[in-house]
């Protein structure tokens, strides 16, 4: 895209850059640490299931709302991007607990629970939250089955190389810590 | 300074091309920096642009364009070819229009003709691809029949010839009826046809009995000559000494005998005319049998087939089928699927024709250029092609360089009085050798040089050489510092005639290949898959789309969906969303230059961890477009560009960094 290359190149150009991108040279590329791409993966996660939510429950993105998270199977909680993630979801305020929250809305990524306490205007559609959890299960469920349909086999564990088993092993164990929180919230909810 | 809300291609382009054309940043001059040569495959000089031209030229302007923003002395050589049959063909229906006919001119007032038109056309494809935003070195533009390289042609034709590679000879080669002219075996596109199959009943001399061949040419049994059985077939055993007579005319031929015959195969009996079909043409050789051509050059019968003389060969052929009915000569008629072979340039039926043209010798020039492709040397991308490659070179036949036309470089042999010829670079020299050659008192009009010209391939397989002089002065500074090129961007459809001939042609005449790499790009359908057509009318005119989208967003709609190798289905969305590209990347500029910014603010955490993640994935993605880059794989490439400022800049780090509602940013 040569042309609107030039024509922005020319908008910023300053003094010490080369009079024209068509005879700059390319950025030469440098190291970088994959860690934190990843770690940003997930806080897209985070930011995009906040924003499915506000869109569901029809929460303009104008209110703060506040933030729960809750970590579970021991896994160490990564601040990184709390502060991206504060500032794209307009959170007034972002603290981990350890413990479920009450009266409180809740979106799962991966194994981490969110909890988004109500207003005293909302009320919690405790059917729609368990047929939503049930949907999510069933899915869960299912991408189980296939991987472990995958592990048990015998051709694709003894030609696959082992990182390929590895990823496969990765996702189960992830896949059932799913499963696992989803039930406990089925059956809290379920309680109430 | 004002920001425009909309980006216009139309305000920016043309500003930007002449800037850089002005600063001369194209152009390129020998000096220590290692070179980045790359010669653009020349398109016809009376050609306009078409979208097949816009994907390879966009292509090849990627792999310039970064070139030389590696630092590489970058050299795109850009020119026209000649294009003899196709440029002849236009000039002659031009001259009709206004009234003349080609034969009532001389050579000299026809090409003359012929440079006025090129003169006047010849420009217009190069001007387009400025507008495409193509980098050459617009000060070394070539054409094919500029002095020097047509000079190179001729050396190298006399250089071939005095290595024994050069002959003259009667040989069956393919004829255009149309556009009456030999073609090479490439220029003949084969499609399978649903024909008649005639079964038709020769009477034996002195006899009652009737033998019946078949065929699906009834008009060519004019030009038959013998009847050939197989030796094992006894059916016919008695034959032997006995002759037929051909229907019609009566004309006695003999039987004659040979295993080539599939005893199988119709009737087991075949009709031999060897001026005819190239099968025939061997048999005749071998059992030394006349060969009696009964078509003029324009494809009607001659007075050699005796009846039907002046009608066309299509005409003759509903007609004699009618005269063999009424005549208890047609046994019956069955319907077949064969192959028939149609003039590439002018779609005319070929036909089979001896004629007396000029071939080289293809088996030993093709053998280095076939290894230097197999193992590697050479690298073609994808490196399927290297399979058809190899079945072509493993095949390859005499290549007929001789063209009965005169838009091109006339072939230098001069014939003396007697019949004897000579080959030499100027009549000069030709009458040098000829007086010392055959001790004869000749002057310079005693010599008439050959009246044909080369065929165009002839003279753009030495293109990556002549463009530079290599054939003229081996040794000079430009051609020793760009020569092997670099990479080749083209067509598979040119493989043979293009590729695989300059490769012979390096190796032949400098010991080198011509370049490293060949990158073979797909044909551009449209969105059905249909290949693009005037008559389909789904050919769009690239400079309407350019008007339209901007050359930026053409570029990008071009190469959204090609992969090497693969054809494109092009569809003008794809163009829209190489517009809408432009404007995402327009706006996004327009917001940061929108902020106001304090030199004394602090910068925010979000802001530092953003940069530290956009900083980490803007040099992945480097990695990945310059792992992507190495194998050519350049529509990818474009996609981890858009993925790069679509989604990770504009989507996520500018909202990270965004400053709040008329604040100012750090």
């Amino acid at each position: 895209m040569p042309f609107i290359s030039e024509e922005i190149y020319q908008n910023i150009r300053t003094e010490q850059m080369c009079e024209s991108i068509m005879i700059a040279n390319l950025p030469e590329q440098d190291a970088y640490s994959g860690e934190v791409i990843e770690k940003f993966e997930f806080a897209k996660q985070v930011i995009v299931s906040i924003r499915n939510f506000r869109q569901e429950k029809g929460i303009s993105n104008k209110n703060t709302i506040e933030l729960f998270v809750k970590k579970n199977n021991d896994e160490e909680a990564d601040t990184t991007f709390d502060s991206v993630v504060i500032k794209l979801c307009n959170i007034s305020k972002l603290s981990y607990v350890t413990e479920k929250v009450n009266n409180a809305f809740s979106v799962n990524v991966k194994a981490t629970e969110l909890f988004i306490p109500l207003n005293q205007s909302d009320d919690i559609d405790i059917e729609g939250e368990i047929a939503k959890l049930e949907k999510d299960l069933k899915y869960q469920e299912g991408f189980l089955a296939s991987i472990e349909k995958k592990l048990s086999n015998e051709r694709f564990m003894k030609n696959a190389p082992q990182n390929v088993i590895d990823k496969e092993l990765k996702k189960k164990s992830d896949s059932l810590s799913v499963i696992e929180v989803i039930k406990k919230q089925l059956s809290s909810l379920k309680e109430q | 300074m004002e920001i425009p809300k909309q980006y216009s291609p139309q305000k920016t382009e043309n500003k930007w091309y002449s800037k850089w054309q002005e600063n001369k940043y194209f152009s390129s001059k020998p000096d220590d920096r290692p070179p980045y040569t790359m010669v653009i495959p020349p398109p016809n000089v009376t050609g306009v642009l078409h979208m097949g031209h816009m994907l390879n030229n966009t292509i090849q302007d990627v792999l310039v364009r970064r070139a030389r923003m590696q630092s590489y002395n970058t050299c795109w050589l850009p020119g026209t070819d000649h294009a003899s049959i196709a440029t002849e063909a236009k000039v002659v229906n031009l001259l009709k229009t206004k009234g003349i006919s080609k034969s009532s001119l001389s050579r000299e007032e026809f090409l003359k003709h012929a440079w006025e038109w090129k003169e006047k056309h010849g420009g217009i494809i190069l001007e387009q691809l400025k507008k495409l935003g193509a980098s050459c070195d617009w000060d070394r533009t070539k054409f094919t029949m500029d002095d020097d390289l047509s000079e190179s042609v001729i050396k190298v034709f006399v250089d071939l010839y005095n290595k024994g590679l050069i002959y003259r000879g009667v040989r069956m080669v393919n004829w255009d009826p149309k556009a009456l002219t030999a073609l090479s075996d490439e220029e003949v596109i084969h499609k399978e046809l649903k024909s008649k199959f005639y079964y038709l009943q020769y009477k034996i001399e002195g006899s009652d009995e009737y033998v019946t061949i078949a065929t699906t040419r009834p008009e060519t049994i004019l030009g038959d000559t013998a009847i050939c059985v197989h030796p094992d077939d006894e059916r016919y055993a008695h034959l032997k000494g006995k002759k037929a007579l051909v229907p019609l005319i009566n004309r006695p031929i003999p039987f004659i005998f040979d295993d080539y015959v599939d005893i199988e195969f119709g009737t087991g009996a075949l009709k031999v005319t060897p001026a005819h079909d190239i099968n025939d043409y061997n048999l005749g050789i071998k059992h030394n049998l006349k060969s009696i051509d009964i078509f003029n050059d324009n494809g009607t019968l001659n007075e050699n087939a005796e009846i039907f003389i002046g009608e066309d060969r299509f005409v003759v052929r509903e007609k004699i089928v009618e005269s063999l009915k009424d005549n208890n000569h047609l046994v019956k008629v069955e319907e077949i699927v064969n192959s028939v072979g149609f003039s590439e340039r002018t779609d005319e039926v070929i036909e089979p024709k001896l004629s007396l043209q000029w071939f080289l010798k293809m088996e030993k020039i093709s053998k280095p250029a076939l290894e230097v492709v197999m193992n590697d040397t050479i690298k073609f991308h994808p490196p399927k092609f290297k399979n058809i490659y190899r079945h072509w070179m493993e095949n390859v036949r005499d290549w007929c360089i001789s063209r009965q036309l005169w838009w091109g470089q006339q072939i230098p042999a001069y014939y003396l009085p007697d019949g004897n010829f000579v080959v030499a670079e100027t009549t000069e020299k030709a009458l040098e050798i000829a007086r010392e050659k055959y001790n004869q008192d000749l002057n310079i009009e005693d010599l008439k040089q050959d009246e044909d010209v080369l065929d165009t391939w002839f003279s753009s397989w030495l293109w990556p050489i002549s463009v530079f002089d290599g054939i003229r002065n081996p040794d000079n500074k430009e051609f020793k510092y760009y020569y092997p090129t670099n990479d080749l961007v083209t067509a598979p459809e040119i493989l043979f005639f293009w590729v695989a001939r300059m490769i012979m042609a390096g190796l032949e005449f400098n010991g080198e290949i011509p370049f490293k790499n060949v990158y073979l790009h797909g044909i551009v359908r449209d969105k059905h898959g249909r290949k693009m057509s005037k008559s389909l009318g789904n050919s769009p005119d690239p400079i309407g789309l350019i008007e339209q989208f901007g050359a930026d967003g053409v570029r990008v709609g071009m190469l959204l969906s090609s992969p090497a190798g693969n054809d494109l289905l092009f569809d003008e969305s794809l163009c829209e969303q190489g517009r809408n590209f432009c404007n995402k990347i327009w706006n996004a500029f327009r917001l940061i230059k929108g902020w106001e910014i304090n030199k004394n603010q602090e910068q925010s955490e979000e802001a530092q961890i953003a940069y530290k993640w956009f900083k980490a994935n803007f040099n992945k993605t480097l990695e990945t477009i310059n792992n992507h880059f190495e194998k050519f794989r350049i529509a990818d490439a474009l996609m981890a560009v858009y993925k790069l400022i679509w989604d990770d800049f504009c989507s996520w780090y500018l909202e990270m960094i965004k400053p709040p509602y008329q604040q100012p940013i750090d």
